[in-house]
């Protein structure tokens, strides 16, 4: 009996133990679910149209419907054209594309993410049943000039307010209409995917910017510093970084020129004079090798690792991988990298949903700004800043400029191979307006090819401060 | 009208889940103060019975043991009585009261007892003034009422007479959860009522009937039972009923809302078959209520139970046979576990084989049985384990294994044992593991659940969007979207509750579980005889194992397993051998054992 009793106990302290782990285990299941699963594919289709028949409004900056449904039916924007510009961002109700609007906040448009206590009085005043509609930060029309002017080349646009983050424009291209998502049907290769936000390009010389702050941060800056350009002789001798340009060498040249023209030799010579850890300390101030979310969304920065071979170094600091070195960036970092120029080093956290809007009418959950990283009060930014205002009103992003404004810019073009195994060259471009009533920056990818990205940069933050 | 008429059922998920919780919290508080109130009141020895040592050669009494239901005798420190005679081996021998009667055996082969003089090998019946010699060590069994009797006294046995069931308890009062269970029901069934569809709406008054029926059944048992039954647990009956209520309710939501009627079929057709299939599902729970009283009688007043182990025996590997040779599938998703029957019926065996199992667990460990019993038990279990991995029936093998165990370990706190059994037990996962596909998709799944989505996962995948989506007091009865998930009536159903009646819903089914084998604990540790004892314990211990693997496996947990939810999730046989076994524990409960004993 002793025995039977003590065996008993052991037994009920088990299943206490059992039972409060599977009461936990529930809730935390559910709440990983909430944040992980809601968007997965392969749903019952006729389940996930009656789910969203009833579902919330997703409206673009100008509150001009983006998503909607009406008659029991989940429909997208009226214009066509709008609709295929935002695919990849609003995505379709069969779940067909993840990492969407309406996949990721399926919750709140069907109206079971709400706070308790809103939900409460929505329940009790008769809208309880009702979706939120969310509000995005988003121009449809901005949306619609950048995928227009990608010309039907792949590419993507990315447009940001640099001092609050909020995201203006976000384009990539091939894409397509929601109703061939929905049907499955006439879907170009790779439209599915959204380069603005999950891009991985090799940077080219937009990561120039990097180098050149690395360089301003360590001890042998010296803003005067100017050195001789030996055009394709390579700068530590074969295998080091060389200048493929024709016509021969840039001669002497401080920082200021060889933004304007983009000279590898000079940028080659200070990523070496910054230093392998603080080039890698400085890419990450960046928001190189961060993971970074948009609200649920999952989006990407960049991928940096310094290599401890100085000849390697010289090319990575001109923003060109070799071999397997880790180099890349996204169309929004490229954004975000001239936008945390324009800001003085501060890179604020971007995002895309402004606010929620519950069935009452009420406005909620506005998105705060943050920052996301700061550059180290070390680095000369200023100096930078001006040097990209340069390359912009004599250099080789002159195209970028906009009539009574200061832009700054950087372009870039690097080779990569694509889906085909083919070498190709991508053309890209990161700037801003150093305006406080136009804090904006922008990120353009065009791919295969080279492409006067600063034209483009410089027609759409136009129309950005006309529209705003 | 309509709109309004829904948006009353959705403001419906405010008070449901409310009580669900509500009742849960205040059962498994007070049952937990119950049982641990028993634990510390358990001490108390067989009053009436002890026993007295001798000297070798006779002599004077020198001390006397209490005795105990079951009584270890032995050299070892975890024995009840304890002798330091090197003649006397580390566990020598059992006293134990079964069916009235006292009991002697050795523990072991090698131990040697004498009871009167005369060797003993088989278990011997013990009477008053006995003599059992066990090594140097003279005991003389008494029972004091007998030794009171032959004196021509009246024996006192009024201080805490286990036969007059004076072990002090402590009351579980069920009226205000009673009176919250109604509630539910009434609410859930009402919300159900009024969402039934316009085209349905000639199925409202067979609906109102079945509920109304189940109802009146259910009403019955918790005001009569205890009037008519001594001891009739109230607490387990209620909680059996709440999950009943949850699983009618649920049921009637798949079977009346959003059905969309096959193009080729006329309305009548239609609304038959609407009307057959909730039929069989609230049907089976209601003959399962009307069965109840009759079960706990039988159970209660008889041996019956034990008169058929010998059937128990032979039937619980047949029925895994002959649904290995004659079964077939549900659907794609499912084993081959059901019978055909003529007129579009179908039987699944294995569940009543469960049952059977059972009873045959428990005449085993009734009391600690010799290694070559065990050893017997051992070779006869693993060939029903065999034949289910045959079926293949991933969630019975793990149900029926971690419920063995635990019945081991309590029955004869052999831990060492346990353990190794445990390994025995993992290792036969491995061999499936290594051998069945089906058990490798399944780990598989499992272990993408975050990662892909794949065949092997969908389902979980599915289930857990649901959960995620019903938040904590759930979407509405009606407002959720089950056709996204395979078998969601079934198999998937927790997740169905989760999204409509919420995530505190959920935890309360589980609560109800831990509720009913807190109180079968209870029992377990109340009775007197080893058989009745063991079975409460691994029935309760069936019902909390089975809830758990399926919450478990739909919650993306534990790999799914393809059991499904004790008393809510569709089904017939499931659901009446369910009742049967909630019949079985009620009766055993509330066991007559004094009148069986003497």
């Amino acid at each position: 009996m002793k025995q039977f009793m003590t065996s008993l106990k052991v037994i009920l302290f088990g299943f206490i133990i059992i039972s409060l782990t599977l009461l936990t285990g529930i809730i935390f299941q559910q709440n990983k679910s909430q944040k992980l699963l809601l968007e997965s594919s392969n749903e019952n289709k006729h389940a996930l149209a009656f789910r969203y028949s009833d579902a919330g409004t997703i409206y673009s900056r100008e509150m001009t419907k983006l998503a909607y449904s009406e008659n029991q039916q989940r429909k997208y924007s009226e214009n066509p054209e709008v609709a295929r510009s935002f695919v990849q961002i609003i995505g379709d109700y069969t779940h067909n594309i993840g990492n969407t609007i309406e996949a990721a906040y399926q919750d709140r448009l069907i109206g079971s993410g709400r706070p308790w206590h809103r939900q409460l009085v929505l329940d009790f005043t008769g809208k309880g049943m009702s979706g939120d509609d969310i509000a995005l930060t988003i121009s449809s029309e901005l949306n619609l000039a950048a995928q227009n002017s990608l010309a039907g080349s792949a590419g993507s646009v990315v447009i940001l307010n640099y001092e609050t983050g909020e995201i203006l424009c976000a384009v990539s291209t091939p894409n397509t209409y929601p109703e061939n998502v929905v049907a499955w049907q006439n879907i170009p290769t790779s439209a599915l995917f959204n380069r603005s936000f999950n891009s991985e390009y090799s940077p080219g010389s937009t990561f120039k910017v990097v180098t050149g702050t690395a360089w301003s941060k360590s001890n042998t800056y010296d803003p005067n510093y100017a050195m001789t350009c030996t055009g394709r002789e390579p700068l530590l001798g074969p295998g080091s970084v060389f200048e493929n340009r024709t016509g021969g060498s840039h001669g002497y040249i401080n920082m200021q020129g060889a933004y304007e023209i983009s000279c590898n030799h000079f940028f080659g010579d200070v990523g070496l004079k910054a230093s392998f850890d603080n080039m890698e300390e400085t890419a990450e101030e960046f928001g190189f090798n961060k993971e970074i979310r948009l609200g649920k969304l999952y989006a990407k920065t960049g991928e940096y690792q310094a290599v401890e071979d100085e000849y390697l170094l010289t090319w990575q600091a001109i923003g060109q991988p070799i071999d397997t070195n880790e180099l890349s960036t996204s169309t929004l970092h490229l954004a975000m990298l001239g936008g945390a120029i324009a800001n003085d080093g501060v890179m604020m956290q971007p995002y895309l949903i402004n606010h929620f809007i519950d069935p009452s009418g009420n406005d909620y959950d506005y998105t705060e700004k943050e920052v996301f990283s700061e550059i180290s009060s070390q680095a000369d930014v200023s100096s930078i800043k001006n040097d990209l205002i340069s390359t912009v009103n004599q250099g080789m992003a002159s195209n970028a400029s906009i009539y009574g404004y200061s832009v700054g810019g950087k372009t870039g073009t690097a080779e990569s191979v694509n889906d085909t195994g083919e070498l190709q060259v991508n053309s890209l471009y990161t700037g801003f307006i150093d305006d406080p009533q136009f804090p904006y920056a922008i990120g353009i990818v065009v791919e295969n090819g080279h492409f006067d990205t600063p034209s483009i940069a410089s027609n759409l933050l136009s129309l950005a401060m006309q529209i705003n | 009208m309509q709109n309004l008429l829904v948006y009353i059922a959705y403001l419906t998920r405010y008070p449901l889940a409310l009580i669900v919780i509500l009742v849960a919290v205040i059962l498994v508080w007070r049952s937990l103060k119950s049982l641990l109130f028993r634990f510390r009141g358990q001490s108390q020895a067989a009053h009436g019975f002890f026993l007295m040592s001798q000297s070798s050669e006779g002599g004077d009494v020198v001390e006397s043991y209490s005795i105990y239901p079951t009584t270890i005798l032995g050299r070892g420190r975890s024995n009840d009585i304890r002798f330091k005679d090197k003649n006397v081996l580390r566990r020598h021998a059992i006293l134990y009261l079964y069916q009235g009667k006292w009991y002697v055996r050795p523990a072991v082969d090698r131990a040697v007892i004498h009871v009167n003089n005369r060797k003993v090998n088989q278990p011997r019946i013990v009477k008053n003034e006995d003599i059992i010699q066990i090594g140097d060590k003279m005991l003389v069994f008494v029972d004091e009422r007998d030794s009171a009797e032959a004196a021509g006294q009246e024996f006192d046995g009024s201080i805490a007479d286990w036969r007059e069931n004076k072990i002090p308890e402590l009351p579980v009062n069920t009226g205000f959860s009673w009176m919250l269970t109604t509630l539910f029901f009434l609410i859930g069934t009402f919300t159900i009522f009024i969402l039934i569809p316009a085209e349905l709406h000639s199925l409202r008054p067979f609906y109102f009937s079945i509920s109304l029926a189940f109802f009146f059944f259910s009403q019955l048992g918790y005001l009569i039972y205890p009037k008519i039954f001594n001891d009739f647990d109230r607490v387990i009956y209620l909680c059996f009923v709440f999950l009943s209520s949850i699983g009618l309710i649920i049921q009637a939501r798949f079977a009346f809302l959003d059905r969309l009627k096959p193009d080729d079929w006329d309305a009548v057709e239609f609304l038959d078959y609407i009307q057959r299939d909730y039929l069989i599902q609230a049907g089976v729970a209601i003959v399962g209520l009307i069965i109840l009283p009759i079960v706990v009688k039988i159970v209660q007043s008889t041996s019956f139970l034990e008169r058929i182990y010998p059937v128990c025996l032979v039937a619980t590997p047949l029925f895994y046979l002959i649904t290995l040779f004659a079964g077939s599938g549900a659907s794609e998703w499912g084993a081959n576990l059901w019978l055909r029957l003529p007129g579009g019926f179908s039987l699944q065996l294995t569940e009543f084989a469960k049952i059977s199992y059972f009873i045959v667990l428990a005449y085993f460990f009734k009391i600690r049985p010799p290694l070559k019993t065990q050893l017997l038990f051992a070779g006869w279990a693993g060939m029903n384990f065999i034949l289910i991995m045959l079926l293949p029936d991933l969630g019975s093998m793990m149900i029926l294994l971690p419920v063995t165990l635990i019945v081991f370990v309590v029955m004869t706190s052999e831990y060492l044992k346990t353990g190794s059994l445990l390994l025995g037990g993992s290792f036969i996962f491995f061999v499936a593991y290594k051998l069945l596909p089906y058990v490798q998709n399944r780990l598989y799944g499992w272990l993408t659940l975050w990662t892909e989505t794949n065949a092997y996962n969908e389902q979980i995948i599915f289930g857990l969007q649901a959960i995620a989506r019903g938040g904590l007091i759930g979407r509405g009865l009606g407002v959720g979207n089950p056709r996204s998930i395979p078998l969601a009536s079934s198999d998937m159903v927790f997740s169905v509750i989760a999204e409509e009646m919420g995530i505190l819903t959920g935890l309360a089914i589980l609560l109800f579980f831990i509720i009913i084998w807190l109180r079968g604990a209870h029992y377990s540790a109340n009775v007197r005889d080893g058989f009745t004892s063991g079975l409460i314990l691994t029935i309760a211990t069936y019902f909390f194992i089975e809830a758990a693997v399926v919450i478990g496996g739909t919650t993306g947990l534990i790999p799914l397993t393809g059991a499904t939810l004790p008393m809510i999730a569709k089904g017939g046989s499931s659901v009446i051998a369910k009742w049967l076994l909630v019949g079985i524990l009620l009766g055993l409960c509330c066991r007559d054992e004094e009148g069986a004993y003497r």
